[in-house]
């Protein structure tokens, strides 16, 4: 009892906070079951766990705890400015998790949230309320996969394949759904929709196992995109952020000759290749949450408030990347994110 | 450093003893014992003076990053057997209605709960909390300002059913006595469990040689900055920078030079 020479963090979800109001939710009783184990705590609202001052982004992230709330205001978010639209008018994204399972390195939300536990809005009905009220007013462009990934949370949410039902009743909304699981399994019965778009986020190998905590390796990303792609989806490739290190060029080249060998460039809509870009505080909060991140730690140069790699590098690194993919896809398949757009 | 704070002398005796902590003489207005990896303070019984006495420990010896505070004392409960000890996981205060949240993050023995701190300790069978106490509020509230929420514990040892019944000292000194070894064996653990996430990137020779190159090409406070920067990238992702301090004057072709100059080599030589 009093040998505690190991002793190690807690597993993730260990605790599990519940709003009142979400407690008897059809959801929140769905995940509890998934986790009987979990310390189950009440609490009045996410608030006052998810915003505590001075909580500790990094350590958080060793021993992440859920919280299940129910979102009573808006649920959908007009896309920032650098955000990637691919070209659509009107593009949103729903902001149904709030925090991501996996743990990279060069992730935004460590320098956007006050924690690191995730938040899970339970009243998934209230955001496709929302929805059906812009769909009343144009065409809408919805990153559902955006403050997390929704596919990797797949097995307790469910929450993809609810959105994949309500897309198919929408015929003027397009859905995107980003992961770096390999979770496609969990939805491969579904039929195709024309208006979902599953997105696998790749890296070369040795940077997924640097960078990318917890994801799935590269070879399994592809051999999923592969899949899906062959059963009629509507398949996008992002090599983003394309990171610099050592021997760049090799590790590269080598992974988009493995994409192009898994993955039929016919097959696919479109890719986008995008640099390491963070706002300036960002980056800050971020450094300051990961003393030991080499990646955080590079020094980047300071450009209309980004911090980027140096013009010079930048464009060796995308204008390299690019020709490569090109001898696959055609340019207009093509999407280059640098700096701001 | 492992800061406790108990409300009453019986409660800290067992860990005075076990720690073999020495009375701090010239403190007057507080009973404070340490020894060189603890300090531990008798803050009084109730809220307000609990807040007070670890607001003035924490801002006379300052905390770190790694450092825990530890709150044990007994406590109340309708519910929970007698002699538990608990972690608390939620601290509601009675007297306002807010509720405060330690992060759990660290693998523990203990039973966990909630727990109410209140004015008075009496239990009326409709309690939200399976525990009753009289400072954890207090001391979560002064401890915030100096510490982060993973960083404070607060153990509570059910003495009585809450029904106003008074343990006598030796009492509750046996009480507390039970769990001491086991409370003070893992907070020890829990500090060097954070100590090592938190570890100093530079080591003192680092910093030394660092300051003394900054010194020596006449770098600003900015350059300063931009040279961390860079070394601190060239530590993480070649684990040492100390050929590359020793070296980089040699391979420059002045000796002396302005710390533009110095920056844009070290600079280069690292990216
Ligand atoms: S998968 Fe995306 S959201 Fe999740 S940690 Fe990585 S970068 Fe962040």
């Amino acid at each position: 009892m009093n040998n505690f020479d190991n002793i190690s963090f807690k597993p993730a979800f260990s605790h599990i906070y519940i709003e009142e109001k979400a407690l008897y939710h059809p959801v929140t009783e769905q995940i509890l079951q998934k986790f009987p184990q979990a310390k189950q705590i009440r609490i009045a609202h996410y608030k006052d766990v998810f915003c505590r001052s001075r909580q500790q982004f990094g350590l958080q992230k060793q021993s992440p705890k859920l919280i299940l709330a129910k979102r009573e205001n808006t649920c959908i978010y007009e896309g920032a400015k650098p955000c990637q639209s691919f070209g659509h008018t009107h593009f949103y994204y729903a902001s149904g998790v709030m925090n991501c399972f996996y743990d990279c390195e060069y992730c935004y939300l460590q320098g956007m949230y006050p924690s690191a536990n995730l938040v899970v809005f339970v009243n998934l009905e209230e955001t496709f309320r929302q929805v059906e009220e812009l769909l009343q007013k144009f065409p809408l462009y919805l990153c559902i996969s955006y403050d997390t990934d929704l596919l990797a949370l797949e097995s307790m949410l469910g929450y993809v394949r609810r959105w994949i039902a309500f897309a198919k009743k929408w015929e003027n909304l397009t859905i995107e759904i980003r992961t770096k699981s390999a979770n496609y399994a969990k939805i491969a019965d579904l039929t195709p929709s024309n208006n979902v778009i599953l997105a696998w986020t790749l890296s070369p190998q040795e940077t997924m196992a640097r960078y990318e905590h917890g994801t799935a390796t590269t070879a399994a990303r592809l051999k999923n995109a592969g899949a899906a792609a062959a059963d009629g989806w509507n398949v996008r490739l992002c090599f983003d952020p394309v990171l610099w290190q050592k021997h760049w060029q090799e590790s590269y080249k080598q992974l988009i000759t493995e994409t192009f060998e898994t993955v039929s460039p016919g097959e696919i809509l479109d890719c986008s290749i995008g640099q390491f870009r963070a706002a300036k505080d960002a980056l800050k909060r971020m450094r300051k949450n990961r003393p030991d991140s080499a990646l955080l730690h590079y020094p980047y140069q300071l450009q209309d408030g980004v911090y980027q790699y140096d013009r010079e590098r930048a464009a060796e690194l995308m204008g390299q990347i690019k020709r490569w993919v090109e001898n696959y896809l055609p340019p207009e398949k093509i999407f280059l994110w640098q700096g701001e757009e | 450093m492992i800061y406790y704070a108990m409300a009453l002398y019986p409660e800290a005796q067992p860990f005075i003893w076990q720690m073999n902590l020495k009375k701090r003489a010239e403190e007057t207005h507080l009973q404070i014992f340490e020894n060189e990896e603890t300090c531990l303070v008798i803050t009084g019984v109730g809220e307000v003076q609990a807040a007070a006495a670890v607001a003035y420990l924490l801002a006379r010896r300052p905390p770190k990053a790694q450092d825990l505070l530890v709150n044990v004392g007994v406590c109340g409960s309708e519910r929970q057997p007698l002699g538990t000890c608990y972690l608390c996981n939620k601290i509601v205060e009675q007297t306002t209605g807010r509720t405060f949240y330690p992060d759990i993050l660290l693998r523990h023995p203990f039973e966990e709960a909630a727990t109410m701190t209140c004015p008075v300790v009496a239990g009326d069978g409709a309690n939200e909390t399976a525990l009753l106490d009289m400072e954890a509020a207090g001391i979560y509230q002064a401890g915030q300002m100096f510490l982060q929420p993973h960083q404070m514990a607060f153990l509570k040892i059910v003495s009585d059913a809450a029904d106003g019944r008074r343990l006598s000292k030796q009492q509750v000194e046996q009480l507390v006595q039970r769990h001491a070894e086991t409370i003070i064996a893992w907070s020890k653990q829990a500090q060097a469990c954070l100590a090592r996430q938190q570890a100093e990137l530079f080591s003192p020779e680092e910093e030394k040689a660092i300051e003394a190159a900054a010194a020596e090409h006449g770098l600003t406070l900015t350059q300063r900055r931009q040279m961390q920067q860079l070394l601190r990238y060239d530590k993480l992702e070649q684990g040492d920078i100390g050929a590359l301090l020793k070296e980089l004057p040699e391979r420059m072709e002045s000796g002396k030079q302005e710390g533009k100059q110095y920056l844009e080599q070290l600079r280069q030589h690292i990216l």
